[in-house]
């Protein structure tokens, strides 16, 4: 499925994705495919390291759906996006506006950085 | 240190964006002597001209802050707030900017970083300009005609800006793009806090 996924301050990057998958194996994907692009949306080299690890800060981290009406739906980040009942309803609905999910992503460490 | 200031600007421009269409592009950064922030939209299909080219629009650095954890948002004045098009200094073509690029606002509400971002996607979509506006608020210069040929002019450049863009059509209903950017901005700003 085609998404786009945006940072915190706005920068888009189109990407493809697969459902079956975890927030967390989708980022990981991203940064194993496309490394410069995907470092943008992390904090700091402390939690890509740590993803990649599979570990990161939850309750700091986000991995929002934004609806057609510009609500955000927060999405579990090990569980894959087609187990994620609302995730998965507001996708169609997205889709069936003909337009391209966005998930705003940011990832944060453990321990933060400096 | 993080620069609070610039990340939520950019926030408010990537939601101009989102709104306006893709095909928009923004960047946002400081003014030569650091006092403003200048948000730099690209891809803008200019009045009077084939070509696509840049809208600029440049307010106070001090607008957007962050302090002990907190967001704010200084409500702006008129005359602290310039659009500009093609080059800094260009006024933007609407018969509610000056000259010099200020834009005159209507009495709407001003408070809230969403009444802010609102009234640039107003601006650049040309959706503030209405009969009333332009034969009782009158024409803050005659750069699109005045009166009925100003709203006449306005309203096929608005046309061309939301087909040319292909903007989300919650941008003709003020209340709904007001829900819809307000969400967006709290949402921005919740993930951009948390992460701090």
């Amino acid at each position: 499925m085609k998404v786009t996924i945006e940072t915190v301050t706005g920068v888009t990057m189109n990407r493809e994705i697969d459902t079956s998958e975890s927030p967390m194996g989708i980022i990981r994907k991203f940064y194993e495919d496309d490394a410069t692009a995907a470092s943008q949306i992390f904090s700091n080299q402390r939690a890509i390291d740590q993803l990649m690890e599979g570990n990161m800060d939850e309750a700091k981290s986000a991995f929002e759906l934004i609806n057609v009406e510009g609500e955000s739906i927060r999405a579990n980040w090990r569980e894959p996006l087609c187990n994620q009942p609302a995730i998965k309803e507001e996708l169609s609905k997205i889709e069936a506006e003909g337009q391209i999910p966005t998930f705003v992503v940011s990832v944060s460490s453990i321990v933060a950085g400096y | 240190m993080r620069d609070y200031s610039m990340d939520l600007a950019k926030v408010a421009a990537a939601i101009v964006v989102d709104v306006m269409g893709s095909d928009l592009t923004a960047t946002t950064h400081y003014s030569s002597d650091g006092n403003n922030i200048i948000m730099e939209f690209n891809g803008y299909p200019l009045y009077g001209q084939r070509q696509k080219g840049k809208v600029f629009v440049q307010f106070p650095r001090s607008t957007f802050y962050v302090r002990k954890g907190n967001v704010y948002f200084t409500p702006l004045q008129q005359s602290q707030c310039r659009y500009y098009q093609d080059q800094m200094g260009n006024q933007f073509v609407h018969p509610h900017i000056y000259n010099d690029g200020h834009p005159c606002w209507d009495g709407s509400s001003r408070e809230r970083p969403t009444d802010f971002i609102a009234n640039i996607i107003e601006t650049l979509s040309l959706l503030n300009v209405t009969k009333d506006s332009v034969t009782v608020g009158l024409c803050a210069s005659g750069i699109m005609g005045v009166k009925l040929e100003a709203l006449e002019n306005a309203q096929r450049q608005q046309k061309r800006v939301l087909e040319s863009l292909k903007c989300k059509p919650i941008i003709k209903e003020r209340r709904k793009l007001e829900n819809y950017v307000s969400k967006r901005w709290c949402n921005k700003i919740t993930i951009l806090t948390q992460a701090a």
